[in-house]
């Protein structure tokens, strides 16, 4: 694999939160036109991993770079965020149509007034998950599926390379799914990456080409036909972690000197 | 006599009218960001926090500067103070792993605390010192001069450019500030301006409606605008539009009932009980969150879920869809008379008919509904059972779901159940007519 298809390369990457492993050591490098699917059990680091990449939590050693060389600084206009649906605040004063209209901040200066062509671009982005009629209401005032769709929509108008999306498909129904899933489908086509935080391990083989198993550590990752084995996914989601994440936070409460 | 107008215009009454218009909007914007963030409670320590602040300034001015007005080194003791409190909230919080809540107290009523305790020592040393602090616990806009509202004037302008460059930003961080901070690096300066523009605006507020009652003009207004609009911006506007509201009507009032019952009003309390009367009041009556509202749309949500049972209960009834009034009337739990006039209101509507022989009568369109109703009926109870549910629980849900189900989730249980015929019980199913438009049929 050469340095120009690989789009993220995490080199000996290491989290911590208050002095908890969270991720410990891991080294991938993700080639380019892929739907990557980020699959672990609960507290295994999936979404750690990601706001790692995009720099929201700053890891204790290691780094991730993007399109070869690149560090985060020169390429984070390339990359755009789906947040998880429960860290939204729904009762937010704003419409679907302003959430998508955020991802065009970034094309404009701080100060800069929204322009005509951004309001398009954002109304262009809601037709194409299907929710045109549906832009001037609250948020609370869309139903599960179409609150995941306006974030993706937001994220198709910041019109970026890599997509970070965390569980996109939690909580919504099966048409919301097919939505998504062919969207996905169409950034590949159009030469773009996506990483998706995924829990429902039944649909991996069908959505994803490519895949990263974590549980702290990295498990395994590499093409979906020869990395979702048995074998792995044993590995991956046995108890074998627990005494680890005990004696992690055993070592906090030293380190801090509380006593429970 | 005094008309409104006067209150801009007369020499004594206007700058008090006018400093405390641009202190209360600018405060009412501050409070925006501070309730968009659920963190009302903020402003209610942080001004407590200022209390011994002011303690000091007072004493400093007694003591080092009296040549500069009293206010300059009020307002650099109560910032001092207040930052520090600030920064021990968050220290609290973060290191002591307090929850949010304890620490707020903690840090309030430690803050008030160390203030009560320093007045109550200069009190006997200094006893005027003492009345000038009491001034900024309760407020006293009455005595505002010119200077005081210029000063007001520039920390309003301050914070409405403040909003106006940076609305993007700040709507992005407090809706998702992961996003946010993904989006921008300098998210977390941004934030801690807003910090600052809180802490400057209350300790510039102190003097009208001082430390105690400060809050209530951070939260009011902004608790009345969010009941009025779902835009960010409408919200800034509207806030702003309370804000300057209460405190014309707060001079208006005060200076009006304090000459006619001949009793102390003071400015700053009564701007704070028209900001509140105003939230009231827009918690009860505004179209679309208020209380009225809300009771009133319930009413009508059971008066529709009664008028389809009751066109259900005609449906089953008998083979033409007609049934004697009187034997309805046993059936039905209401007053006779209550339940005449509402079969009257849904003849009105269409529904229904009387025929000849003292019976009630489906129309067409009474008919269809009835079918609509049963089909979604069954429908859901079709659906419970595909998730596994068993028993006389399946009815009585589908009993209530019926009236709710919209026409999405109809076509989306129908797909999803690749197109039932039969019910659980093996009852029909009323499918969509092939003849009529919009109408029902069994099968």
């Amino acid at each position: 694999m050469s340095d120009k298809q690989t789009v993220v390369e995490v080199d000996q990457l290491s989290v911590s939160y208050d002095k908890t492993s969270v991720l410990w050591d891991l080294s991938f490098a993700v080639p380019r036109n892929k739907i990557v699917a980020i699959v672990g059990p609960n507290g295994a680091g999936k979404s750690t991993l990601l706001k790692t990449i995009l720099g929201i939590i700053k890891p204790i050693s290691g780094k991730v770079s993007f399109f070869g060389n690149n560090p985060l600084s020169k390429v984070f206009k390339k990359i755009a965020y789906v947040p998880q649906k429960d860290s939204i605040d729904w009762d937010f004063p704003i419409t679907a149509f302003e959430v998508v209209l955020m991802g065009r901040y970034n094309h404009l200066g701080r100060f800069k007034r929204v322009r005509q062509a951004d309001k398009e671009a954002a109304m262009q982005a809601l037709e194409l998950v299907g929710m045109k009629e549906l832009a001037h209401r609250q948020i609370a005032q869309l139903s599960g599926g179409q609150q995941q769709k306006l974030f993706i929509a937001r994220a198709l108008v910041q019109d970026p390379d890599i997509f970070l999306m965390d569980e996109p498909f939690t909580g919504i129904d099966m048409h919301s799914e097919k939505t998504i899933v062919h969207i996905l489908q169409e950034l590949r086509h159009n030469g773009k990456t996506i990483f998706v935080v995924h829990h429902d391990l039944n649909t991996v083989e069908k959505y994803f080409d490519w895949i990263v198993m974590l549980n702290i550590c990295l498990i395994a990752h590499g093409d979906i036909k020869t990395t979702f084995t048995h074998e792995n996914i044993q590995k991956c989601f046995g108890k074998r972690s627990v005494l680890f994440e005990e004696a992690s936070k055993l070592s906090k409460e030293h380190l801090e000197g509380i006593i429970k | 006599m005094i008309t409104l107008w006067d209150f801009f215009i007369d020499p004594i009454l206007c700058w008090p009218t006018i400093g405390s218009l641009f202190m209360c909007v600018g405060t009412a914007l501050i409070g925006v960001l501070v309730y968009l963030q659920k963190r009302s409670l903020l402003g209610e320590s942080l001004s407590h926090c200022v209390y011994p602040g002011i303690v000091l300034g007072v004493l400093a001015y007694k003591m080092f500067f009296s040549k500069v007005d009293l206010l300059i080194p009020v307002l650099l003791g109560g910032t001092a103070t207040a930052s520090l409190g600030l920064y021990s909230i968050n220290f609290c919080v973060r290191k002591l792993k307090m929850s949010s809540d304890v620490a707020l107290c903690f840090v309030l009523a430690a803050f008030f605390g160390l203030g009560f305790l320093a007045v109550s020592r200069v009190q006997f040393i200094y006893p005027k010192v003492y009345q000038q602090v009491q001034m900024f616990l309760y407020g006293q806009a009455a005595t505002m001069r010119q200077v005081h509202a210029l000063i007001y004037m520039l920390l309003c302008l301050g914070i409405v450019i403040f909003i106006i460059l940076l609305f993007k930003h700040l709507q992005m961080i407090y809706f998702d500030r992961e996003f946010a901070k993904s989006m921008s690096r300098s998210s977390h300066t941004v934030e801690s301006l807003v910090f600052i523009m809180l802490i400057a605006a209350i300790v510039i507020g102190m003097r009208t409606v001082g430390i105690i009652l400060m809050s209530g003009m951070l939260i009011a207004p902004a608790v009345s605008a969010r009941q009025f609009t779902n835009k960010l911006s409408w919200m800034f506007f509207l806030a702003a539009l309370v804000a300057a509201i209460s405190a014309f009507f707060g001079n208006v009032i005060s200076y009006h009932f304090s000459n006619h019952f001949s009793a102390s009003f003071p400015i700053g309390p009564v701007i704070i009980v028209v900001a509140t009367l105003i939230a009231i009041l827009s918690l009860l009556f505004s179209p679309k969150r208020g209380i009225v509202f809300r009771y009133a749309r319930i009413v009508i949500f059971k008066k529709r879920v009664f008028a389809e049972n009751v066109l259900k209960m005609i449906f089953k009834y008998s083979e033409q869809n007609a049934m004697p009034i009187e034997k309805m009337k046993k059936m039905v739990h209401l007053p006779h008379w209550i339940f005449s006039l509402f079969l009257f209101h849904i003849q009105k509507q269409g529904w229904i008919k009387h025929t000849a022989d003292e019976q009630i009568q489906l129309t067409k369109d009474g008919k269809n509904k009835a079918l609509h109703v049963i089909r979604k009926h069954r429908l859901w109870e079709t659906y419970l059972q595909h998730l596994g549910m068993q028993g006389e629980m399946i009815h009585a849900n589908a009993e209530k779901m019926e009236h709710m189900i919209t026409e999405e989730m109809e076509s989306s249980l129908e797909e999803m159940l690749s197109f039932p015929k039969k019910d659980p019980h093996q009852k029909p199913i009323p499918q969509k007519s092939k003849y009529s438009y919009g109408g029902y049929e069994l099968e």
